[in-house]
C-alpha cells in the first residue's frame, strides 16, 4: 500500500517529463523552421556556404565589365537605379540607354559633352536632378560610406557610356577629390581642367556688378584692392588654391570655409549662375592671379 | 558592471594612433574564434537578458497596479511571481555585460577605446544606474509583503524601477546608434583629418537614430515581457496536474498574451519610424536595408513579424472557445483569417526575386504580371496596416466576447467624456497637424529641395499629388467628430463600426491604390502617403478603444469564463509566440548592426579586420538560432533557480472565478 503514492509520483514525474520533452521539441522545431528558411533563402540568393571575405574581392581596371560589377555591387547604384528591365529600383531614374542621352542632357546643362555630364552628376549628384526625383537621395560615391576609387568611378562611367553610347575612357576627366578612394591613383597636381574657356571680361563684370538676380561677388570679396572684406581676398586665390577649388567653392560654399570667416556665402550660386558664367568668373580670377584665363580648357569649350 | 564601466573609463586615456586608421594588428582572435562572432554572441545574449530585465518589470508593474486597483489578489501574486525571477536575471545580465566589455576590449581595443573616449562619462553613469536598478529591484521584491499596507509606496518603487530601466536601456542605445549614425547631416562634429569627434557628449548621445531605437526597443520590451509570461504559463499549463492549476495558468497566459499583443499592435509604427529615420540619415544605408544587401534578411524579418501576428490572432480565436457568449462573434473569424493570410502573402512577396532564364521565359519577363505589384512598397504598406487593423478587431471581439449588450454612455458623466474625448482629441490633433503640414508646405519643402531648382509646372503637379491625402485626413477628422456624437447619442457600436470601416477604406484601399500612382509619378512622396496611413490607423486604435471602454464599462456578463478549458494547441501557440519574438529580436539585431557593413562607426572608422564582411544568410541564421537556443536554456535555468528559492515547492494556485479578467486590464 505504501508504494501507491510513490507510484503516483512516478507516473506524475513521467507525465511531466513527457510534457517537457514535447515543449523542448516544439521549441526546437520552431527555431529549426527559421533555420530552414534561412538556408532556403541563402540557396535562392546564391550565397549558401559562400565566403563573405571572398565575395568582397574588388574588381580592377577601367572597362565596362568592371563598371558593371561595381554598378551592381560595391557601388550600390542598383539599389536606386534600374537599367531597362534589369533591376527593380524605382527611387532614381532608369538608366536605360543613358549613354545615348547624356549629350542631350549636357547641352541642356551647358556642359561640354555627355561624359562631362556623367562626371558632374557623380561629383555633385544634386546639381542636375531629373524632374520628379528627389535631390538628396544620391550620395557622393567617392566619399564614405561607398568610397569608390577613381578607377572604379571611371569604370562605372564607361559602363554607362556603353548603354547606347560610345565607350571613351580617355575622355573621362575626374576632379581631384574623386580620386581619393582606396585603390585609386592620386590625381597628378594640376590635372584638373575647366570644362569651358571662360570670358574674363564678362567674369569681371559679374564680379563687380552682378546681374539681375545675381548679387556682385565684390559685395563680400576683394580683387586687386577693390571690394568688401566680408569674405577672403580673392586676388591670388587661383594660384593659392587652384581653379578647381574656385569652381567647387562657388557651387558648394559650405564645403570649405576659410579660417577666420563666417559661412555666410549664399548657397544658391549653382542655381542662379549658368555653367558658362561660373567659368567666366573663374577666367577673371585666373587672370587676376596672373594665370592663363582658360586654365587649359579645351578650345571652344 | 560598475567595474567594467570603470575599466572602460580607464581606456579613455588610451589615445588613438596618429592617423586613426585601424589596421589588422588592432584585432585579436578570442580562443581562436573571430572576435566578431564572440562579440556578436555575447552582445546579443546580453541584449536579450537586458530586455528580460526591463520588460518583465513593466509587466509586473502593470499587473500589480491592476491587482491593487481591482482588489484581485491573483494579479498581485502574478506580479510578485515574475519579480522573483529578476534578482537572478540581473546577476546574469551583469555577468554578460562584464563579459561583453572584456571581449570588446580584447577583440577590438582601438574601436572600444575610440568609443570610450567619446562616451566615457555615460559609461560611468550607466554603471551607477545599474547599481541603482539592482538596489531598487531588491527593495521592490523583498519589500513586497512588508509594504502590503502601503501599496501606493510599493507601486511608486515599481515606477522608479522602470524609470531607471528606461535610462539603462537608452544609454547603451546611444553607443550602438552612434556607430550607425554618428552625427546629423552637415553637423561637422567629426574631424575628417583624424576621425576625432569634436562635439559634446550630449551631441554624441542624441545622434539621429537614438530616439527612434529607444522607442522601438521600449515597446518591443513590453511585448517581449508579455510573451515570456505567456510562454511560462503555457509550459505550466501543459504540465498542470489538476483543473485549478490549469485554470490559473490559462489565466496567466491570457494576461501575458493580452499585454504582449497590446504592445505588438503599435510596434510596426515604431519600426516604421526607425526605418524612416535610417533612410533620412543615409539613403545608402536605407536602400541597403530595404532594397540592397539586406533586402532578403528583411523579407525573413517580415516572415517572422507576420507569423507573430497570425499566431497571436490564432490564440485569441481559440481563447474565444472558453468564453460564454463568444459564439456571437466566431462567424467573423474566417473573414479575418482570410484577410490576414492574403495580407501576409503580400507582405512577404519580394520585389527583386532573382529568376532563372527559364523561369523568366515562362512568366514572360523578370516580373510576374500580377504578383510584381505585391512586391512594391505601396502594397506592403496597405498589407501591414490591414494586418494591424484586423488584429485589433480580433482583440476587440475577444474583449467583448462575454459582454451582454452595451451600457449607456451619458449616465457615466464626466468619466465618459474624458475617456472618449481625450483619444478623440489626440486623433484630431495628429490628423489635423499632418494635414496642415501637407497643405501649407511647398513640395520643395516636403522633399527638402531648393525651390529654384524645380520647374514651376512640376511644383504645381507635385502639389496636386499631395492633395488627396489632405482630403482623406480631413475626412477622417470629420469621422472622429461623427463617432463622438454617435457615442453620446448611445450609438457607440455604430460609431465604432463606422470609424473602423472608414479607416480600412482610406488607409488600406484608397491610399494603398493611390500609393502606386505616387510611386510611378513621384516616388519620393511615398513617405507622405505612408505617414498618412499610419496616422489614420493610429487614430482608429485611439478613437475605437476610447469608445469601447465606456461602452462596456461594468457591462453584464453572458456567462463565466471557463478558465482552463483550452486545448493544448493554444498553449503551443503561446510558446511559438515567445520563441518567434526572441528569434525576431535576434534577427533584427543582425540587420541593424549589419547595416554598418564594413564600418565600426559608419562613414568614419572603417573595419579593416578580416571579418568585415556581411555573412551569408544561412550563417547569420545559424548564429541567431544558437543564441536563441542558449538564451531559452538559460531562461529555463532562471525559472528553475527561482523555483529552488521557494524550496522547490509548488505554491497553491489561487481559485479562479469572477468576470472576464480583461475588464481589469483594459479599464485600468
Amino acid at each position: 500500500m505504501s508504494d501507491a503514492p510513490a507510484a503516483v509520483d512516478r507516473a506524475e514525474g513521467g507525465r511531466r517529463g513527457a510534457v517537457a520533452a514535447k515543449v523542448v521539441l516544439f521549441t526546437l522545431a520552431v527555431i529549426g523552421f527559421f533555420v530552414l528558411v534561412g538556408f532556403y533563402v541563402a540557396r535562392i540568393v546564391g550565397s549558401a556556404g559562400a565566403s563573405g571575405a571572398a565575395a568582397g574581392a574588388p574588381a580592377t581596371g577601367v572597362s565596362p565589365e568592371v563598371g558593371e560589377a561595381v554598378f551592381w555591387g560595391k557601388g550600390k547604384c542598383s539599389t536606386c537605379h534600374s537599367l531597362g528591365d534589369r533591376g527593380s529600383a524605382v527611387r532614381c531614374p532608369n538608366l536605360l540607354d543613358i549613354g545615348g542621352h547624356t549629350d542631350e542632357r549636357a547641352r541642356a546643362a551647358g556642359l561640354a559633352d555627355g561624359t562631362a555630364y556623367l562626371v558632374e552628376s557623380l561629383h555633385d549628384p544634386s546639381a542636375y536632378v531629373v524632374a520628379g526625383y528627389s535631390g538628396d537621395t544620391m550620395p557622393k560615391v567617392f566619399q564614405p560610406p561607398i568610397s569608390l576609387s577613381g578607377d572604379e568611378i571611371r569604370a562605372v562611367i564607361t559602363y554607362l557610356q556603353s548603354q547606347g553610347g560610345t565607350v571613351d575612357a580617355a575622355a573621362i576627366q575626374l576632379p581631384p577629390d574623386m580620386e581619393g578612394g582606396p585603390g585609386g591613383a592620386p590625381a597628378p597636381a594640376g590635372a584638373w581642367k575647366p570644362y569651358l574657356a571662360g570670358d574674363a571680361a564678362n567674369g569681371e563684370k559679374l564680379f563687380r556688378q552682378g546681374r539681375t538676380g545675381v548679387p556682385p561677388c565684390a559685395a563680400c570679396h576683394t580683387v586687386a584692392g577693390e571690394g568688401a572684406t566680408v569674405g577672403p581676398d580673392l586676388t591670388d586665390v587661383a594660384v593659392i588654391r587652384g581653379p578647381q577649388y574656385i569652381i567647387s567653392s562657388i557651387v558648394d560654399p559650405k564645403a570649405e570655409v576659410v579660417s577666420g570667416y563666417q559661412p555666410v556665402m549664399p548657397p544658391n550660386f549653382a542655381d542662379i549662375l549658368t555653367v558658362r558664367e561660373i567659368h567666366d568668373l573663374l577666367a577673371y580670377l585666373m587672370q587676376s592671379a596672373g594665370l592663363p584665363p582658360d586654365g587649359g580648357a579645351p578650345p571652344g569649350g | 558592471v560598475a567595474g567594467a564601466a570603470l575599466l572602460l573609463l580607464a581606456v579613455t586615456s588610451v589615445p588613438l594612433r596618429a592617423q586613426e586608421v585601424i589596421g589588422p594588428e588592432d584585432y585579436h582572435t578570442i580562443f581562436g574564434l573571430s572576435p566578431r562572432l564572440v562579440v556578436w554572441f555575447v552582445a546579443e545574449m546580453q541584449l536579450l537578458f537586458a530586455a528580460f530585465l526591463l520588460g518583465v518589470p513593466i509587466f509586473a508593474l502593470i499587473a500589480e497596479i491592476v491587482g491593487w486597483r481591482t482588489g484581485d489578489e491573483k494579479y498581485d501574486r502574478l506580479a510578485k511571481e515574475f519579480t522573483s525571477l529578476l534578482p537572478v536575471c540581473s546577476a546574469i545580465t551583469a555577468v554578460l555585460g562584464g563579459l561583453l566589455t572584456f571581449t570588446l576590449l580584447y577583440g577590438y581595443p582601438q574601436v572600444t577605446g575610440y568609443l570610450a573616449g567619446i562616451f566615457g562619462p555615460t559609461m560611468a553613469i550607466f554603471g551607477l544606474l545599474f547599481l541603482a536598478e539592482v538596489v531598487t529591484l531588491y527593495i521592490y521584491y523583498y519589500g513586497w509583503d512588508r509594504m502590503k499596507a502601503r501599496k501606493g509606496t510599493h507601486v511608486a518603487i515599481g515606477v522608479l524601477l522602470n524609470v531607471i530601466g528606461v535610462f539603462l536601456m537608452a544609454i547603451p542605445n546611444s553607443w550602438a546608434t552612434f556607430m550607425m549614425s554618428p552625427e546629423h547631416e552637415g553637423a561637422g562634429l567629426i574631424n575628417p583629418a583624424n576621425n576625432a569627434f569634436t562635439g559634446t557628449v550630449w551631441e554624441a548621445v542624441a545622434n539621429p537614430l537614438w530616439m527612434p531605437l529607444n522607442i522601438h526597443r521600449f515597446i518591443g520590451n513590453i511585448m517581449f515581457g508579455g510573451f515570456v509570461v505567456g510562454a511560462y504559463a503555457a509550459v505550466r499549463f501543459l504540465g498542470a496536474r489538476d483543473q485549478p492549476a490549469r485554470a490559473y495558468y490559462d489565466w496567466m497566459g491570457y494576461v501575458g498574451n493580452f499585454i504582449g499583443i497590446a504592445a505588438l499592435i503599435p510596434l510596426p509604427f515604431a519600426g516604421y519610424y526607425l526605418g524612416r529615420e535610417i533612410y533620412s540619415f543615409s539613403a545608402v544605408m536605407g536602400n541597403n536595408m530595404m532594397g540592397g544587401q539586406f533586402s532578403w534578411p528583411f523579407i525573413i524579418q517580415g516572415l517572422m513579424v507576420g507569423m507573430i501576428f497570425i499566431i497571436a490572432n490564432f490564440y485569441l480565436w481559440v481563447g474565444m472557445g472558453r468564453i460564454a457568449g463568444a459564439e456571437r462573434y466566431t462567424w467573423l473569424i474566417k473573414y479575418i483569417n482570410a484577410i490576414l493570410i492574403v495580407c501576409f502573402a503580400i507582405w512577404l512577396t519580394p520585389h527583386n526575386l532573382p529568376l532563372s532564364g527559364q523561369e523568366q521565359a515562362q512568366i514572360g519577363g523578370q516580373y510576374h504580371p500580377i504578383l510584381q505589384y505585391f512586391g512594391l512598397m505601396a502594397a506592403k504598406m496597405a498589407a501591414i496596416n490591414f494586418i494591424i487593423l484586423s488584429t485589433y478587431v480580433s482583440f476587440m471581439l475577444y474583449r467583448r466576447a462575454n459582454k451582454q449588450g452595451e451600457v449607456r454612455v451619458r449616465p457615466q458623466g464626466a468619466r465618459a467624456w474624458v475617456t472618449v474625448l481625450v483619444p478623440a482629441g489626440l486623433s484630431l490633433y495628429l490628423l489635423g497637424s499632418y494635414a496642415r503640414g501637407l497643405w501649407t508646405m511647398t513640395p520643395a519643402e516636403l522633399l527638402g529641395r531648393d525651390p529654384a531648382a524645380v520647374a514651376p509646372g512640376s511644383l504645381a503637379y507635385e502639389r496636386s499629388l499631395m492633395l488627396p491625402p489632405v482630403y482623406l485626413l480631413a475626412f477622417m477628422m470629420v469621422m472622429v467628430l461623427v463617432a463622438v456624437v454617435l457615442t453620446f447619442l448611445e450609438r457607440g457600436k455604430l460609431a465604432q463600426v463606422l470609424y473602423v470601416g472608414a479607416g480600412v477604406v482610406t488607409a488600406v484601399f484608397v491610399l494603398g491604390v493611390y500609393g502606386f500612382r505616387v510611386m510611378t509619378d513621384l516616388n519620393p512622396y511615398l513617405r507622405q502617403i505612408a505617414v498618412t496611413q499610419v496616422l489614420i490607423v493610429l487614430s482608429v486604435l485611439l478613437v475605437v478603444t476610447g469608445i469601447d471602454i465606456v461602452l462596456y464599462r461594468g457591462a453584464e456578463s453572458v456567462g463565466r469564463v471557463r478558465w482552463g478549458q483550452m486545448p493544448p494547441r493554444s498553449q503551443y501557440a503561446l510558446l511559438a509566440l515567445a520563441v518567434t519574438a526572441v528569434m525576431t529580436m535576434g534577427w533584427m539585431g543582425v540587420i541593424r548592426s549589419g547595416l554598418r557593413e564594413d564600418w565600426h562607426v559608419y562613414g568614419v572608422l572603417r573595419d579593416t579586420s578580416p571579418w568585415a564582411f556581411t555573412p551569408p544568410i544561412d550563417d547569420m541564421m545559424l548564429v541567431v538560432a544558437g543564441i536563441v537556443v542558449t538564451f531559452l536554456f538559460l531562461v529555463t535555468v532562471v525559472f528553475g533557480l527561482s523555483g529552488m528559492s521557494r524550496g522547490g515547492r509548488e505554491a497553491p494556485v489561487p481559485a479562479m472565478g469572477g468576470p472576464l479578467a480583461v475588464e481589469g486590464v483594459a479599464d485600468e
